[in-house]
């Protein structure tokens, strides 16, 4: 039994610009089932955003390339299929949900016509009388009234506005949803709406989620599974109770951690990870968290380390490769 | 029934969008002037028939009443072949205003598909149309027409097509330089993602958002196209005789210009009146299709 929808291996991302080559994703593993909401978190630069613009193909023209590696959508190998093939798959497979609801959504036209394009996009014999039943489904759906979707989108607010775009990327059902920050650009009260609203459509359509944020409060209302990613690879993943409650962690998680405020420990000031994420043309050698790295070691500035796994939970880090060795 | 209810309602919202760009409009009064103006001259244009007789007073000749002064049976007096001139501005404006809007339509058309192209695909397809435009745009208008007409031979659709040529490099950058702000925006990205075909982000989402310039661009064209008619009727080139038409009007009657002044007068302040009116309806629209430019 294959529950695996979407497998990526060894990918390579590369912005290749005539002054530098901008290492983006490097070597990038990825398992994801289906029905299952993985949140990726980093800080800004991580290749987050990169990694599923991979999946969508929608890397910028010529500057973004995918260097190696395969993503693999249940049979479908992404980086090899044609653009007609991907264009059948975008918004019919994989949706995307953007950053800000304000700018993604097209200001001339109303949200019922942005809402049926997609219908008429993938669902070529869709007769106008189903289409229009469903765009009023998908608006009930999202919890938008029906009568608003002869309205512009600047007749909304924010918190609406993201609920269309969440109905456009659902209208299809797809089987993978990328959400980019989702939630970003709501306040805290909306935010929390639009997540449980989420969660509970992707319940309701089996649809797996990943959810690219970098909100570990977001991450823990909604996610199966977390992945960590630092300078272009997954440093640390595993279901949310091996990254929350879990006892070893990847120096750099724990720096996440520390860097938020917590209401039932007190520490007079928040230990952030001291220095910046290592420029992407010219990336250290050995683990690319080293040079920030309080528990460094000699090994770790030359030897790439290994994934060591247990269980669910794999962390990329010499410190328990070299528990193991030694306890071996 | 309170469907019903609800559709009627939700009507007029649909098209609060042109509501609020009209009411912007009206509050600019010479902009105003110009509509009230072209509505005149394009009824007129369009009931000329009902006004005048084509073929007796605005074409046929009669010697017996050859430059007479504007008085109460002819309005605007008559040329020197006898000819009624209010029959020739009013027909004139029919030949003008057609070949005005043929000449925006065709350039506005290719000069759309050429920009959209140069600027949604950019690199090479860019570079090479962009040039193309170039090399129009370095060459004069009056004498890009000129010379087409002079290749094509006179008549009606050359001139059209004159005209059109020359004016097909400016509609390109309108909309070039509209498409480049407007592609790189997150709701094109989105379209993408939902997998919309190019041709279909350009027509649907891209040009839509872009059409307040192109809108500008066309009406302070008729203006300018009006003109470049008259001229090159004026040199013979354009509109044949005998149809009236405003510019060959002016080149019928320069021989009679200093005993009779209203023979170039009358046709000159045709020609004025409707350039100025486009010209007065671009500058009104461009600032109420954009908010920011007026508080």
């Amino acid at each position: 039994m294959t529950d695996i929808l979407l497998e990526i291996s060894g990918l390579n991302v590369m912005y290749e610009t005539d002054d530098a080559k901008v290492y983006a994703v490097n070597g990038l593993d990825l398992k994801l089932n289906k029905g299952e909401t993985l949140g990726l978190v980093g800080e800004t630069g991580a290749g987050k955003t990169t990694t599923a613009l991979s999946i969508m193909r929608l890397l910028p023209e010529k500057i973004g390339l995918i260097k190696s590696g395969t993503i693999k959508l249940e049979d479908i190998d992404i980086t090899k299929a044609t653009e007609a093939d991907m264009r059948l798959i975008r918004g019919e497979s994989i949706s995307m949900i953007f950053q800000d609801p304000m700018t993604s959504l097209n200001p001339t036209l109303t949200v019922g016509d942005q809402i049926s394009e997609v219908l008429e996009l993938h669902k070529k014999g869709m007769s106008k009388e189903d289409m229009s039943r469903r765009v009023d489904e998908i608006l009930r759906l999202v919890g938008i009234s029906p009568e608003r979707k002869n309205d512009y989108p600047h007749q909304f607010s924010g918190g609406m506005k993201q609920r269309v775009v969440i109905a456009i990327a659902l209208a299809c059902e797809p089987k993978l949803l990328l959400a980019d920050e989702p939630t970003t650009a709501l306040d805290v009260t909306i935010q929390a709406q639009v997540l449980d609203m989420m969660k509970d459509l992707k319940e309701k359509l089996n649809t797996a989620m990943i959810l690219i944020t970098h909100d570990l409060g977001v991450v823990a209302q909604t996610c199966d599974r977390v992945a960590v990613m630092y300078a272009g690879e997954i440093i640390e993943i595993g279901t949310r109770e091996d990254i929350f409650g879990g006892k070893d962690h990847h120096p750099y998680t724990d720096g996440l951690f520390g860097s938020i405020p917590d209401l039932t420990r007190t520490t007079r000031r928040l230990n952030p990870i001291e220095g910046l994420m290592p420029d992407p043309t010219d990336l250290p050698a050995g683990c690319k968290f080293h040079t920030r790295c309080p528990k460094c070691m000699e090994i770790c500035k030359t030897v790439k380390p290994e994934n060591h796994v247990s269980h669910t939970h794999n962390i990329k880090c010499h410190l328990f490769l070299n528990n193991i060795e030694s306890t071996a | 029934m309170a469907e019903q209810l609800a559709v009627n309602m939700l009507k007029p919202k649909k098209r609060s969008q042109v509501k609020s760009i009209w009411l912007r409009y009206k509050k600019n009064k010479l902009a105003m002037f110009g509509l009230v103006m072209l509505v005149m001259m394009v009824l007129c244009a369009v009931f000329a028939d009902l006004i005048v007789d084509y073929e007796a007073d605005a074409v046929s000749q009669n010697m017996k009443i050859r430059l007479m002064s504007p008085n109460k049976d002819h309005i605007f007096g008559t040329d020197q072949y006898g000819r009624d001139i209010f029959a020739r501005i009013i027909f004139g404006a029919r030949i003008s205003l057609m070949v005005g809007l043929a000449t925006v339509s065709l350039s506005l058309t290719a000069g759309a598909m050429i920009g959209a192209t140069a600027g949604y695909y950019g690199g090479k397809a860019d570079n090479i149309l962009m040039r193309i435009m170039d090399v129009l745009l370095a060459i004069p208008g009056l004498l890009m027409a000129l010379a087409v007409v002079a290749a094509l031979g006179p008549g009606l659709v050359n001139l059209i097509i004159a005209n059109s040529i020359t004016r097909v490099p400016q509609f390109a950058r309108v909309v070039r330089s509209a498409i480049l702000s407007i592609k790189g925006q997150e709701f094109i990205e989105a379209a993408k993602a939902c997998g919309t075909r190019n041709t279909r982000i350009i027509l649907r989402h891209i040009l839509p958002n872009a059409i307040g310039p192109i809108i500008v661009q066309a009406t302070l064209n008729m203006g300018t196209t009006i003109l470049g008619i008259a001229a090159l009727s004026f040199i013979g080139l354009g509109i044949q005789p005998p149809t009236p038409e405003w510019g060959s009007m002016l080149s019928d009657a320069r021989s009679q210009m200093r005993y009779y002044p209203y023979l170039v007068v009358i046709p000159g302040i045709a020609i004025m009146l409707a350039v100025m009116s486009f010209n007065l309806i671009g500058d009104g629209l461009r600032d109420s299709l954009d908010p920011k430019l007026k508080n």
